[in-house]
């Protein structure tokens, strides 16, 4: 393969992935009115091969978001809505005593029965009102794509995505997410209230007779090729250097840390952060038509990479002082490579 | 951080873009920093030029912050990726251009999809590199105006009217006569040239023959060319000057020691001899010589005039009444120097030194002094000795000569006899006049250096010594400003020989002294006749610049002019009936520095060869302690001494009115209280 043909078979396929993420959107908001950025943010999930944690309070159609998302591309999709009494084996499956028939003698085996985790999207609804014992059923599978159970590793089905939500409000009764699960998640998108057209426009589509419904546009095969692309994107090096000074300096002890970082953060992001903001950067350059990310693309994904990855320490919590402002005085601190 | 050769359009925008962004930079730095600095440090050099001297070509220093400002703008270093960010955030480009400039060095082993997107993203780059104008994203702007861009012009406009140090003393009243000499000085090293005039003509008469007189004239005035022009500093200009002065006193020593005759009588005597001969026609060439101390030309002339008598009778007569009248003078002053005044201080000297070999000390530090002192009293009468002798001396020479005269006069013409007195005569007349002339050549020598020692030293106190005779130039102006305007009062002449022997307005008697300082000449003249019937009383009004009276007696001896060089002079014949008459003796001016406002009106510089008065002549050169040991003599009695002594000159000599109320004013401020 030469280098032209390459060159201008990559271009097609360039081109063809926007076209195609532009397609996905556009059905996607044919049900979410608004939302723009929370819809590209469960995109560019899908696309990293990372997991996401919607949060944001009740009826802002997260969990109709994610569906929505599932109906668009043509994969398993399951929903688990997360309880007090959720027990890890209600999602990873369990093995169970079944009477066999015919040769075997109608002996009873015992047999694995897959739990909802087994889908390509797996929605994890009001995650933190499971037990720290159920959540921690989901480590294995987000993080390895796979789940033991029974002295057996399961294979979890590829494309595989888990889209959380939780309510910050309703906090009585809920089990905030360990750290070390939290970093399994990609990004972090914080669903916003909808402005008042974006109002207007839901109560029009939701209140009438003909409720709008998608398609699948995109199947795994497809979404798996897209995946392979978006890893073939070039980053420059001022890119990953600015990647990693902007994690360094969510470390208080890093120089470049900004005073309030210095103050109130006990923990930066992990690895995991910045790999998540040069995915997500490459995937928003090609969501904009370029070829490569740039510095604004990786400062436009470093909140949702890193928010839940940076941890407030006592005084910072107790001065409510929001991990947002800390972050949006990393990215002013840090200089782009000249 | 480097980077590879990007394509040849990304290239060439970006180097279009560093040098636009240099411009920038040199536009910035120029009006935010250099303009402000080099006018607040031409504000700052316009002071130390005005008020502290500094030279003006100190104000070159004010550029300095141009070209630095331009230097910073083409060595400050631009980051070529910076710069690709720059156009890439000014045309919106999410960096493009940027990581194109990047990807120029693709790293090895890389995925070829990769590798065919960063092909994809240089050629995106280049395209947009042909179509992008670098000028909207980096502009060259003047900065806008701050503070400190105001301030700056207003300091230099401070600075330039801050008035110079020197310049404010200037006063319109002394116009431009006095105040442009001053200016020139000041811009030649404070060389005062007004100053400088006379002497260098005194100078340059002294050269001519070749004697030491004549080689430090010329010295001398090497020396003030020299410190003119700026070639010769003060200091060494003094050094030469005195080692000048040490070899002419060697020089003065020496003929001292060689001299047989006083000089000075030897002068008055062949004065006198001159005058006689300047009687006649056939003679005046002989007198005139005589004058001019030519005493060779006297000797031809008085020969030449000889051979003309003895083929003329006419000129035989002329010949015979300038020897006679020449004898009469002759012996007329040697009867005047009979009892002379060296012999009198003579005996004096003497006896006090007989009464200090008398005492006798009591203790040692008397005795010491006692020693200083006897030997100070044996100098002195050694020096009245050998002068003495000398004044002896020239009174037998001057008695030759009376005697050559006579019997010159009384031998027939064309005899050898007369011949013989002739050349006796004339020979006599030479050798006093070399006497008389090396002496006064040598003194006058030893003047002009003094003179150019006063005058260098003068020029170098061009700071507070130049402020303080503004000072007094503003004093003088204030004062003349004041009195200038009296009316002329009558002179009281007195008719007589006396000679002038100071530097005032107004002549007395037949001396032709004239005020070498410009003031108010007031003098009113009246002529007197011997036999009290003087019909010639006239008054010739002067207006402005001299005034002159003027009387004649019958037999012409009570002839008078007074003649005030400058100012208000006016004469008056106040006498028309002709009853008495005046010696035309003005009163002087009242300030002996005269006007100042009068000084551009048409004043002129004349020396003034002062001639011995009738009265008693006193000089003293004042050592320093070093040279001479502190005062021994109360202050009272040395005051006393100098007092008298100015009364007795005042008193026999005719001095103009205010001359004399100048030299009673100067007694009464020295007195001691």
């Amino acid at each position: 393969m030469s280098t032209a043909i390459t060159t201008a078979d990559t271009q097609q396929d360039l081109q063809a992935m926007h076209d195609d993420l532009a397609t996905l959107t556009r059905e996607v908001q044919r049900v979410i009115v608004g939302q723009d950025k929370v819809i590209r943010s469960v995109v560019t999930c899908l696309l990293a091969g990372g997991h996401g944690l919607l949060e944001g309070v009740p009826g802002l159609g997260k969990t109709l978001l994610i569906r929505t998302l599932a109906g668009a591309v043509h994969l398993d999709f399951n929903r688990i809505q997360f309880t007090p009494d959720l027990m890890p084996a209600d999602i990873v499956g369990t093995s169970m005593l079944l009477q066999t028939e015919g040769d075997a003698g109608g002996r009873p085996v015992l047999e694995y029965q897959p739990g909802p985790i087994f889908a390509n999207i797996v929605l994890a609804d009001e995650i933190n009102r499971a037990t720290p014992k159920t959540q921690s059923a989901l480590l294995e599978a987000m993080a390895e794509g796979t789940v033991t159970a029974g002295g057996h590793t399961r294979k979890l089905p590829s494309p595989f995505l888990v889209l959380a939500t939780q309510n910050p409000l309703e906090m009585e009764g809920t089990y905030p997410l360990p750290e070390a699960q939290l970093d399994r998640f990609l990004l972090k998108v914080h669903v916003e209230f909808p402005a008042e057209d974006e109002l207007m426009n839901i109560l029009d589509r939701t209140t009438g007779h003909d409720a709008a419904t998608v398609k699948p546009v995109l199947d795994a095969a497809r979404i798996t090729q897209m995946r392979e692309l978006v890893r073939a994107i070039p980053v420059t090096e001022s890119v990953t250097r600015y990647v990693v000074r902007v994690l360094r300096a969510t470390h208080p002890e890093d120089p470049r840390a900004p005073d309030m970082v210095k103050r109130y953060v006990r923990f930066g992001g992990s690895p995991r952060g910045a790999q998540a903001m040069l995915l997500a950067a490459r995937i928003r350059c090609i969501m904009d038509r370029r070829m490569t990310p740039s510095i604004d693309d990786v400062r436009s994904v470093a909140g949702e990479a890193l928010r839940h990855r940076v941890i407030l320490n006592f005084e910072g919590e107790a001065e409510g002082i929001k991990i947002d402002d800390c972050l949006a005085k990393v990215l002013t601190a840090v200089p782009a490579d000249k | 951080m480097t980077h590879a050769p990007a394509t040849p359009a990304l290239e060439r925008l970006l180097a279009a873009a560093v040098r636009r962004a240099r411009l920038a930079d040199a536009t910035w730095a120029l009006g935010r920093v250099a303009l402000p600095a080099a006018m607040v440090l031409a504000a700052i050099l316009l002071v130390a030029i005005r008020r502290f001297g500094a030279p003006p070509s100190a104000l070159w220093i004010c550029a300095a912050p141009l070209p630095a400002a331009l230097l910073w703008a083409a060595l400050r270093p631009h980051a070529i990726r910076r710069v690709a960010r720059r156009l890439d955030a000014h045309f919106g480009l999410d960096d493009q251009l940027g990581a194109a400039l990047e990807f120029a060095a693709p790293k090895p082993g890389c995925d070829p999809r990769t590798a065919a997107i960063i092909t994809l993203v240089q050629q995106r780059a280049d395209a947009l590199a042909q179509t992008l104008d670098p000028a909207p994203a980096i502009p060259v702007k003047v900065p806008p105006p701050r503070a400190i861009d105001a301030i700056a012009p207003a300091l230099v406009a401070l600075a330039w009217f801050v008035p110079p140090t020197r310049a404010e003393v200037i006063e319109p009243s002394f116009g431009a006569v006095l105040l442009e000499p001053m200016a020139q000085a000041s811009a030649r090293a404070g060389l005062d040239l007004a100053l400088a005039g006379p002497l260098r003509q005194s100078l340059r008469e002294l050269t001519g023959p070749k004697d030491a007189p004549a080689a430090a004239a010329q010295e001398i005035l090497d020396i003030l060319d020299a410190l003119e022009r700026g070639e010769l500093d003060r200091a060494l200009a003094l050094e030469r000057l005195e080692e000048l002065e040490r070899e002419i006193a060697e020089a003065d020593a020496e003929l001292d020691s060689e001299l047989r005759e006083d000089p000075a009588l030897l002068a008055e005597a062949l004065e006198e001899l001159g005058d006689a001969l300047q009687e006649e026609e056939l003679t005046t060439k002989a007198g005139d010589a005589l004058d001019a101390g030519d005493g060779e030309t006297a000797e031809a002339a008085l020969a030449e005039a000889g051979e003309q008598a003895e083929a003329d009778a006419a000129a035989d007569q002329q010949m015979q009444r300038a020897l006679a009248e020449a004898e009469r003078k002759l012996a007329k002053q040697a009867d005047e120097r009979e009892s002379s005044e060296t012999a009198k201080q003579l005996d004096e000297a003497e006896r006090r030194l007989r009464r200090e070999e008398q005492k006798k000390p009591e203790d040692p530090e008397a005795a010491a002094e006692h020693e200083r002192r006897l030997k100070q009293q044996k100098d002195k009468v050694e020096q009245l000795k050998r002068q003495h002798e000398r004044e002896l001396a020239a009174q037998k020479k001057v008695e030759e000569l009376r005697r050559n005269a006579q019997q010159a006069a009384q031998s027939k013409a064309g005899s050898a006899e007369r011949k013989r007195q002739l050349e006796k005569l004339g020979r006599g007349m030479k050798e006093a006049s070399r006497t008389a002339s090396s002496s006064q050549r040598m003194q006058g020598a030893q003047d002009a250096i003094e003179e150019a020692k006063t005058f260098v030293r003068r020029s170098g106190q061009s700071g507070a010594g130049e402020d303080k005779r503004r000072e007094q130039f503003r004093k003088f102006d204030k004062a003349a400003k004041g009195e200038g305007k009296q009316d002329g009062k009558d002179g009281k002449g007195k008719g007589g020989k006396g000679k002038s022997t100071l530097l005032v307005e107004g002549e007395v008697g037949e001396g032709k002294a004239m005020g070498q300082m410009p003031g108010d000449g007031q003098g009113d003249g009246e002529g007197q006749g011997q036999d009290g019937q003087g019909q010639d009383g006239q008054g010739q009004q002067g207006q402005g610049q001299q005034g002159q009276g003027e009387g004649q007696g019958q037999d012409g001896q009570g002839d008078g002019e007074g003649e005030g060089q400058d100012g208000d002079g006016q004469g008056n014949g106040t006498n028309p009936s002709g009853a008495s008459g005046s010696d035309g003796i003005g009163e002087g001016s009242q300030d002996p520095l005269g006007d100042p406002s009068k000084m551009a009106a048409g004043a002129k510089d004349v020396r003034v060869n002062a001639r011995r008065g009738r009265g008693v002549s006193k000089a003293e050169i004042l050592k320093d302690a070093s040279q001479h040991g502190f005062a021994t003599e109360p202050y009272r009695k040395t005051y006393e001494k100098y007092r008298d002594h100015a009364q007795s000159t005042l008193d026999s000599e005719a001095f103009p009115a205010a001359q004399r109320r100048l030299v009673k004013r100067y007694y009464q401020m020295i007195q001691g209280r």
